[in-house]
Formats: C-alpha cells, sequence, structure tokens
C-alpha cells in the first residue's frame, strides 16, 4: 500500500455516544471500511480508560474515530499507538510551533499539561489485527475543565487561540497517512524512533512508584510491546501500565 | 449410472451393516456410508436423526479432490471412514482427542487486564450457559490503552469463566472452557 492508496471517507454527527462505539458496531456488521472516520460534536458517553469517560463540551474538541484495516501481527498491535500519537504530536506542533511530547504510553503533553488522549480498539482473527478503531480526543478550544482534571488543558489555553475544528482536522490527515504507510510498510523502529525522539522525560530521571513502593529511575524508553523501560540501581526492568504509577520529576 | 441403481445400492448397503461403500468408474464415483448407530455403535456425540450420506463425484471433478474428501460433505459426517482413507484417519484421531477432552479452551492470545465487559455500564459479553458462534466477541484483554477484543474461534456453549473480571492475564491462559457444538 502507498501513501496515495490511503484515503479518508469522513461521516459528521452532532451527536453519539461514542464514536468508537459506532465504529466497533460497523465493524460487528462488516460495514466498515480502512480510512473511514467518524467525528462527533459532543459525545454523550466517550470512552477513555474503561473506568474513565473523557470530559468535552460540545463542539470544542475534536472528537474522532478512525477504522484502519491493518492485517499486522497482534505484537506489533502498540506501534498503532505510537504512529497515531506520533502523528498528533506532530500535528500539534505544527499548528502551535510549541514544542508537544508524549507520556507514555500516549498521553499529548503541551506545557506539562495534557490536552489529548487516544484509545484504540483491536479486533482480531486468528492473530492478525484485521480492524482497529483509532479513538482520537483532542482538546482544542475547551476553556474551561472540571475542577478535578487539573492536568487538563487545551491548544486554546495553552496559545490564547482558537482553532477551527475542521482545519486542524484537515491537517492531521495527511500527517497520519504518512505514519500509516509506515505501519503498512513495517517500519517499526522508524515509528519508535521518532515516538522516543519525543518521549516525556526521555535519559532524565524521575519518581515512580510500583507495588514495591516509590523509586527513582531513569527513563529509558519502550520495547517493542510498548512497556516502560526504566533504568533502576537494581537494572533495566519493564513495566506494564497499571504496574507502575509516574509520581514527579526528580 | 441410473438413478434408479443408485436408490438400490443405497438400500443395499444401509441393510447390509457396511459402513462405507466406495464404487469408482471411468466417468463416475459414489460413495455411501452409513450413520455410526445403524452399526449398533451408538455414539452419544452422534446425531440421531443424520441421514445416509451418498456422495455422487464425477470424474472431472476428482481430479481437483485431494485426499477423495468430498469438497460438499459436511465435517460432522466426515468421521466415520474405513481405515485406508489418510484423511478420515486424521478427522478419526481428532474425535477421539475430542472426546477425551470435551471442553476446548479460549486462551489469551496476549498479557494484559481482562475484561468480560465492554464497559462498566454494560452487560456482559458472555456469562455460562451462553451459546456462542465463532468470530463472537467473547472479552476485551487491554494493555496500554489498547482494547483487544477477543474473538471465540469456536461455537459451543460457555461452560466455564477461569478469570475474574479485571484481572491480569498471562500470555496463553486459559480464559473460558467452552463444550463444542
Amino acid at each position: 500500500m502507498s501513501f496515495s492508496d490511503f484515503s479518508f471517507k469522513v461521516y459528521h454527527f452532532s451527536q453519539l455516544e461514542s464514536t468508537n462505539i459506532h465504529a466497533r458496531n460497523l465493524i460487528h456488521a462488516k460495514s466498515a471500511k480502512d480510512g473511514d472516520l467518524f467525528i462527533s460534536a459532543y459525545q454523550s458517553n466517550g470512552k477513555g480508560q474503561i473506568k474513565s469517560t473523557w470530559q468535552s463540551e460540545p463542539g470544542k474538541n475534536l472528537l474522532f474515530s478512525l477504522v484502519l484495516e491493518p492485517n499486522i501481527q497482534i505484537q506489533h498491535q502498540f506501534f498503532i499507538s505510537m504512529a497515531v500519537a506520533n502523528s498528533l504530536r506532530e500535528l500539534i506542533q505544527q499548528l502551535t510551533n510549541m514544542a508537544c511530547e508524549l507520556k507514555w504510553p500516549n498521553d499529548l503533553i503541551l506545557n506539562g499539561y495534557k490536552i489529548g488522549g487516544i484509545l484504540i480498539e483491536n479486533h482480531f482473527s486468528k492473530g492478525l489485527i484485521t480492524h482497529c478503531i483509532v479513538g482520537v480526543g483532542l482538546n482544542v478550544n475547551q476553556v474551561d475543565f472540571p475542577a478535578d482534571l487539573k492536568l487538563a488543558s487545551s491548544l486554546a489555553r495553552e496559545t490564547n487561540k482558537t482553532y477551527r475544528l475542521s482545519t486542524v482536522m484537515e491537517s492531521w490527515k495527511p500527517v497520519f497517512a504518512r505514519y500509516y504507510t509506515l505501519i503498512k510498510a513495517r517500519k517499526w523502529q522508524k515509528i519508535k524512533q521518532i515516538y522516543h525522539d519525543n518521549l516525556f522525560l526521555k535519559g532524565r530521571l524521575a519518581r515512580f512508584e510500583d507495588t514495591e513502593g516509590e523509586f527513582e529511575a531513569e527513563v529509558q524508553g519502550v520495547n517493542d510491546q510498548g512497556y516502560l523501560l526504566l533504568k533502576r540501581s537494581s537494572g533495566i526492568k519493564e513495566y506494564e501500565l497499571k504496574q507502575v504509577r509516574f509520581i514527579a520529576k526528580a | 449410472m441410473k438413478i434408479s441403481e443408485i436408490q438400490e445400492l443405497i438400500k443395499f448397503v444401509s441393510k447390509s451393516g457396511v459402513s462405507e461403500v466406495e464404487i469408482e468408474d471411468k466417468d463416475f464415483k459414489i460413495n455411501i456410508k452409513t450413520p455410526p448407530f445403524k452399526r449398533g455403535k451408538q455414539s452419544a456425540q452422534q446425531d440421531q436423526q443424520q441421514p445416509m450420506v451418498a456422495q455422487v463425484i464425477p470424474a472431472q471433478q476428482m481430479a481437483a479432490m485431494p485426499q477423495q474428501m468430498p469438497a460438499t460433505m459436511p465435517p460432522a459426517q466426515a468421521a466415520p471412514a474405513p481405515a485406508s482413507n489418510p484423511a478420515a484417519e486424521t478427522a478419526k484421531k481428532e474425535e477421539s482427542k475430542e472426546e477425551e477432552n470435551n471442553y476446548i479452551e479460549v486462551k489469551s492470545p496476549m498479557i494484559g487486564t481482562f475484561y468480560r465487559k465492554p464497559a462498566p455500564d454494560k452487560a456482559e459479553f458472555v456469562k455460562v450457559g451462553d451459546t456462542i458462534s465463532e468470530g463472537d466477541t467473547v472479552c476485551v484483554i487491554e494493555a496500554m490503552k489498547l482494547f483487544n477484543e477477543i474473538e471465540s474461534e469456536v461455537s459451543g456453549k460457555i461452560v466455564k469463566v477461569l478469570v475474574d473480571d479485571s484481572t491480569p492475564v498471562e500470555y496463553d491462559q486459559a480464559l473460558f472452557l467452552v463444550e463444542p457444538a
């Protein structure tokens, strides 16, 4: 598949329960294709991680789900996550002229605040990822956030500018298409290299917590499965998302 | 061979107690099988309503069929066959293996967290006693914010759920026991 073969087909909705759920239903009905993109001005039940939902004011943010048919092996699933994160990071940098970083595994960080998240659902058959739903929530023009979301912000709040959502969307498409080409061409290490180049705290010391307590470690990067590699006094250790908690920069 | 002759042949085979007859001529091949219960070997796994099977294969199609396995034959009818048929041999072996271990395990293809529901406020994908088809989603396994819908590779009935909701699972860990349909 070459760069020009991939095309987006965009479907707009004023309100959906969740664009990811909509995409999932269409995949189950076998009527979703590579490049189908569902965008909603508002999600009544936007998905975060399984226990969290995404807080968003209607019409202010970019909320969409993209269907992909990557046909890659399950052990390469984290490369999709990294490719999407890379593309959004590049987009934000392009729009704001500010450095945007990726906080493991795939949070978008601008000025130390989280301005977007990615949630990916894979459907696979016999070890191959046949369909992938890439759910993206990017805070664009929302300025007020609930008090309990201290670390949440938006492009507008960090730059004192407002953005046309359609422009943000259109700017993202060619950037993502370029990363999708890397996935299709199995350029795994290239994707990981770009991810590492922009990984929050990479090569630096930070405080973390695991089941045995707090510790200080240097962020080494991720392995191919997406585990965080932390260099501790005892050696390099791999962590799954639920096995470790970031506390603060050292 | 005329239809009436084939009918005669089927009648003859069914009365004879022979399990399978195969006749091959210049331009046709006929394969007649009797279900096991007709031969007094009653098996609980076999459908009692299973009809006697006759397969007539035109000669020109035969070349395309490896191991004399008629392509139109449903798998459930493939088991009883003479030992000289290598394909049926394999089927027989698989069947006896299934009898030893009646249940099939649905295993985790990855390390992650096992979820029985698509969302906390939604119903479970499957419960004990549910009938599932191949391709049905049975659970979600999440790792690093990647949610993987796990599909069953077998059809059957859920006999047991082996892992608690929202708990970690290892690669290849058994998640469900399924009684195959």
